[in-house]
């Protein structure tokens, strides 16, 4: 009775010693997802953006455009000359 | 009674009123000095609160005026990082030293140096006369080279109009004119901003020195000139622009974004 349970666990071991030698030897297969996905990810259109130097757009040449250009000029012109009454009460005050 | 034995009486009689009549003016006049020295002493307290008062108030308009001086410089487009952190240390080195001296008034009670610390803050730092008017032109110099990087962005869009203008046989002369004054000018702007900031970038304080401090007021008044020339050279810029604006429309040039076509 002995010598057969020893030789069950023998034959046990052997089955599970075979299989796990087999997954070893079997090369990995890698998930397909990042293939699929490679695929799948076409690039969406993207809208050229307007090229801007100091807030005023360099492509747009409408007459809407060119009013809020001014617009900007006229602000920036409007702190100049805030700047410029700054330097001169700062040259009058000792 | 004879007056022979009346005379001693009498003598010891006027010696003892001249006595009673000196100490009398004695204590009289030792209380009139203490308290004549006690008004003396409360004046002089007075006249310190008075000096700490003023100079905390000029030492706080000084460093409030360089704080918002600093926050400009920040701002600044057109001048390099190092003249940039050239202002920035030379401002904040002048808080650092106010702030220094007011501690110091703060906690001085000698009237004599209080006077001379309450000096010093006109004369060893400069802020008005020097430091913010300096910075200042800085901050206009370099506006006015953003102002006409501006204005020229929208020229070149204008331009591109009346070229469309020509290609449509339109007479476009006097607005050909017209941009080519536009660059004129900014060109003249620039050059008047570099030159305003090559004035000033280099002015150190006084000290005291009155030769000096005439040489910084003047080079300071001729940098205000240039920066007075480079705005009118952005205003008349800016007339232009509309001139040409008006021109175009008159033209009947209708701009896109695209495309522009003549009608």
């Amino acid at each position: 009775m002995q010598s057969k349970i020893v030789l069950w666990v023998i034959i046990l071991l052997v089955i599970v010693l075979g299989a796990w030698w087999y997954f070893a030897q079997t090369p990995k297969v890698t998930a397909p997802t990042s293939v699929s996905t490679q695929t799948e990810q076409t690039a969406a259109p993207v809208a050229p953006q307007p090229t801007t130097v100091n807030g005023i757009s360099t492509t747009d040449t409408s007459d809407a455009a060119i009013s809020q250009d001014t617009a900007a000029v006229d602000a920036q012109m409007s702190s100049l000359n805030s700047d410029n009454t700054s330097v001169d009460s700062g040259m009058s005050t000792q | 009674m004879k007056f022979h034995s009346v005379k001693p009486l009498i003598a010891l009689l006027s010696i003892t009123v001249l006595l009673s009549s000196t100490s009398a003016y004695a204590v009289e006049a030792g209380t009139s000095v203490s308290a004549k020295a006690s008004v003396k002493a409360n004046l002089a307290t007075d006249k310190t609160a008075k000096i700490i008062t003023r100079s905390d108030d000029a030492i706080a308009k000084r460093i409030d005026a360089l704080n918002e001086l600093s926050a400009k410089v920040q701002g600044l487009k057109n001048v390099s990082v190092g003249e940039k952190t050239a202002i920035q240390t030379e401002v904040q080195t002048n808080i650092a030293g106010l702030s220094t001296l007011k501690s110091k008034i703060d906690a001085e009670t000698d009237l004599a140096v209080l006077q001379t610390d309450e000096k010093s803050i006109l004369g060893s730092f400069r802020i008005y006369a020097l430091v913010i008017p300096q910075g200042r032109i800085l901050v206009s110099a370099d506006r006015i080279g953003t102002i006409a990087d501006m204005i020229a962005t929208i020229s070149t869009k204008l331009q591109t109009n009346i070229s469309t203008a020509q290609n449509n046989g339109k007479d476009v002369t006097a607005l050909t004119t017209l941009v080519a004054d536009i660059a004129a000018k900014l060109a003249d702007a620039k050059t008047q901003a570099a030159a305003a900031q090559s004035r000033v970038s280099a002015l150190t304080p006084d000290g005291g020195d009155k030769t000096k401090a005439d040489a910084n007021h003047k080079e300071l008044v001729a940098a205000r000139a240039d920066l007075k020339v480079g705005t009118q050279d952005l205003e008349a810029a800016r007339k232009d622009i509309e001139k040409i604006r008006t021109g175009l429309k008159a033209l009947h040039i209708e701009a896109s974004a695209t495309t522009t076509v003549a009608h």
